[in-house]
């Protein structure tokens, strides 16, 4: 239908909901324009964007578990990323380059003295860099104002509220008269004086300089232009290899020292085993022993009492002879006897040994068999919980009926009269 | 066509897979479980006829259904502790627990199981010889038998009644009753009360001396019993069957192969009184076979057993 077909009213109607619309457009795409600018500021301070960074490198001896773009930490935070990870060429004393930025205002607490720690971050690999508070040494770039002074321009700068600072280590040959980031004073200069010492670099901490402009040269002792040319401050690494690569260390030890180990454990089972037969056989000695004693004690009973004199033990000399005879053949049957418990002890022997292969299997298989029990046990559950499961299943349950309590029944049966 | 295949197979899978089960149903409470579990035990001893140990359920049944208050359960439970009971000779305990069952049924209104508790208490009077407790007993039921609505309740009084006039020589009353009990058992579809019923007319013929209807009416209840596969009611019609071929003095080969099978499964099931008499028998039969050595033998021969 054309618009000119709507009566008056209708086409008002339509036009302010025509408005209405436009409107509610505008203020959508408004919405959705400073959705999208707030997340991008979002996202531009969350990478660094807006911060300055500063570049470092350092040489580790390879590159397992690290990669570009992985964070680098310092005291726990996350406080740059790794920009170029490269090898060094051949023949060449470092083996791995590894570039990094450090954002604002952590650079300022990297030192000459700082170092990078590179160690294991988890156990499948990987790494992580890490550099360390400088605590002794000169700030890597020279964040405040530098600039190059004669000893007596340097002059006018002591007294009132010193903010400066040398910029660098000046030596009287080898002698070292001030350090960088010492203050200057009066007796300093009077030893650079001394030593004709005219121009130095000094720091002016009251100006800040954003973005740094001088990077500390640890050769010359002093700081010199950054530019962008520069590959950024060399910071010394402290390099663990990955954990895996220790824990293989650790293994192929181990490995080593199994052999003895378990030399150590054989001996040691040995010992315990000869210990054990030697306590055994000590047992049958006192066994033994035991009748020898007592027969001992009834002898010396029957020489101390009222009739032990040994004259009575005596024997007339007309049945010695009996006696010898008699004695000779007591001794025949001890031996014969002696003989005997002897075969007889050895078969006990040997079946006591069945006896004990016996038990030792049957604690071996019942040993066995509590694992085939309890997974028998385990088996049986699981079925009846499966068949209870397909007794509840809608397809099947029509095939098992649920069981009604059963109402148990009176017992009563027909009686057959007795026959006669 | 392939792909319409799967499709209407993964359709059908993942509809029976899909499709919602019935949760399990909430667990009884532990104490009905263990009564019914008591129950349950008892009434599977008392088939076994593990009597002993089905006194003992029976008695656990009893104390199980007494917790709960389930009175019927309780009177059920008490009525089959005594038929243990009767049937380990305890038969003051069976008395006791009938009429204890009796009065709970009495009480609860439950008149088809009071006239089981009745039933059960004629049929031990009827063992215990007690005659004047008998008859009172069928003074006070007869007149009452009409209520029984159920048709096998109503066969087991009339059984228990024929035997009662048999027992008093009045064999005519006797075999009519048996009859009715019979088209009761029968209108009931009660296989082994019309086989009890059988075996009764059949002794009944026996003590009117008519071997023929007797023998007849042996093997029949012989095979009603095999149908039932109830070894003392084939037992006993093993041992009429001989005695009745030995009154008739017919097929004695016959009787005594009857009788020394009834005698060996007396032995078995453990019937020492009936065993007797069916060796006595067994011994007449041989005699009357001429088969003296034998029948002089034939004691040793089960006693060495």
């Amino acid at each position: 239908m054309a618009l000119q077909d709507l009566t008056p009213q209708l086409r008002t109607r339509l036009s302010r909901l025509e408005r209405l619309v436009g409107w509610f457009v505008a203020a959508a795409t408004v919405l959705l324009l400073i959705g999208l600018v707030y997340y991008v500021h979002n996202l531009a301070e969350r990478r660094g964007w807006f911060l300055t960074r500063l570049y470092y490198f350092t040489f580790v001896r390879n590159a397992t578990g690290l990669k570009v773009g992985d964070r680098v930490k310092m005291m726990g935070f996350d406080v740059g990323d790794i920009t170029e990870i490269t090898p060094q060429p051949p023949g060449d004393l470092f083996d791995v380059y590894v570039r990094f930025r450090i954002y604002e205002p952590h650079y300022g607490y990297l030192w000459s003295d700082s170092e990078a720690k590179v160690g294991a971050a988890d156990f499948l690999g990987n790494r992580f860099v890490e550099v360390m508070k400088g605590t002794n040494g000169t700030p890597t770039y020279a964040l405040h104002e530098l600039r190059e002074v004669t000893l007596g321009e340097a002059w006018k700068l002591v007294g009132g509220t010193n903010y400066f600072v040398f910029g660098q280590d000046v030596y009287d040959g080898s002698n070292l008269l001030v350090s960088a980031s010492q203050y200057l004073s009066q007796p300093a200069l009077s030893n650079l004086a001394a030593a004709s010492i005219t121009s130095f670099q000094v720091i002016n901490k009251n100006v800040a300089i954003k973005p740094p402009k001088w990077i500390w040269d640890e050769k010359a002792g002093k700081y010199r232009p950054y530019t962008e040319k520069d590959k950024g401050y060399w910071i010394y690494a402290d390099e663990s290899p990955a954990l895996t690569e220790r824990l293989e260390k650790v293994v192929t030890t181990v490995e080593r020292s199994l052999p003895d180990f378990l030399a150590l454990t054989n001996s040691l089972a040995r010992v315990l085993t000869n210990a054990s037969a030697i306590v055994m056989h000590a047992d049958d000695l006192l066994l033994s022993a035991k009748p020898v004693v007592t027969n001992f004690a009834q002898i010396t009973a029957n020489l101390s009492g009222p009739k032990g004199s040994l004259g009575e033990w005596l024997l007339p000399t007309n049945i010695n002879l009996q006696l010898q005879n008699t004695l000779g053949s007591a001794n025949t049957t001890l031996l014969t006897a002696n003989s005997s418990i002897q075969a007889l002890s050895s078969n006990l022997l040997v079946s006591l040994e069945n006896v004990a292969s016996l038990t030792s299997n049957l604690s071996a298989q019942v040993q066995a068999n509590g694992l085939v029990l309890t997974e028998l046990s385990d088996l049986i559950v699981h079925t009846d919980e499966m068949v209870q499961g397909l007794k509840r299943h809608w397809l099947l349950k029509g095939s098992f009926r649920a069981e009604t309590n059963q109402t148990i029944e009176s017992i009563l049966k027909p009686r057959v009269g007795e026959g006669k | 066509m392939r792909f319409a295949v799967g499709g209407l197979q993964c359709l059908s899978l993942a509809f029976l897979l899909g499709c919602a089960s019935a949760k399990p149903p909430p667990p009884a409470p532990p104490a009905i479980t263990a009564a019914n579990r008591a129950a349950g035990q008892a009434a599977e001893l008392s088939q076994r006829q593990n009597w002993p140990a089905a006194a003992r359920e029976w008695k656990l049944a009893v104390d199980r259904f007494a917790l709960l208050n389930d009175r019927a359960g309780e009177a059920t439970a008490l009525h089959n502790l005594a038929q243990a009971q009767l049937e380990l000779g305890t038969l003051d305990q069976a008395r006791r627990h009938l009429e204890q069952a009796a009065s709970l049924n009495e009480r609860t209104g439950r008149q088809e199981d009071w006239w089981g508790n009745q039933i059960a208490l004629l049929q031990l009077e009827a063992r215990s010889g007690q005659t004047n407790a008998l008859q009172t007993r069928f003074e006070k039921l007869t007149p009452m038998a009409g209520e029984i609505k159920n048709r096998s309740l109503q066969g087991l009084f009339l059984n228990e009644r024929a035997l009662w006039q048999q027992s008093r020589s009045d064999l005519a009353s006797a075999a009519q009753t048996l009859q009715q009990a019979q088209e009761h058992f029968q209108a009931a579809n009660d296989r082994s009360g019309v086989a009890a019923v059988l075996a009764n007319r059949a002794q009944l013929y026996e003590a009117q001396q008519n071997y023929a209807m007797a023998i007849e009416t042996w093997r029949t209840a012989l095979t009603r019993f095999e149908s039932l596969a109830d070894p003392r009611g084939i037992t006993r019609a093993l041992a009429g069957l001989g005695r009745s071929l030995l009154a008739a003095e017919k097929d004695l080969p016959a009787a005594e192969d009857m009788l020394r099978r009834a005698t060996r499964n007396y032995r078995t099931l453990n019937s020492v009184k009936e065993a007797q008499a069916t060796l006595e028998l067994l011994k007449k039969c041989l005699v009357a076979q001429g088969k003296d050595k034998e029948a002089e033998q034939v004691h040793s021969d089960f006693g060495a057993e």
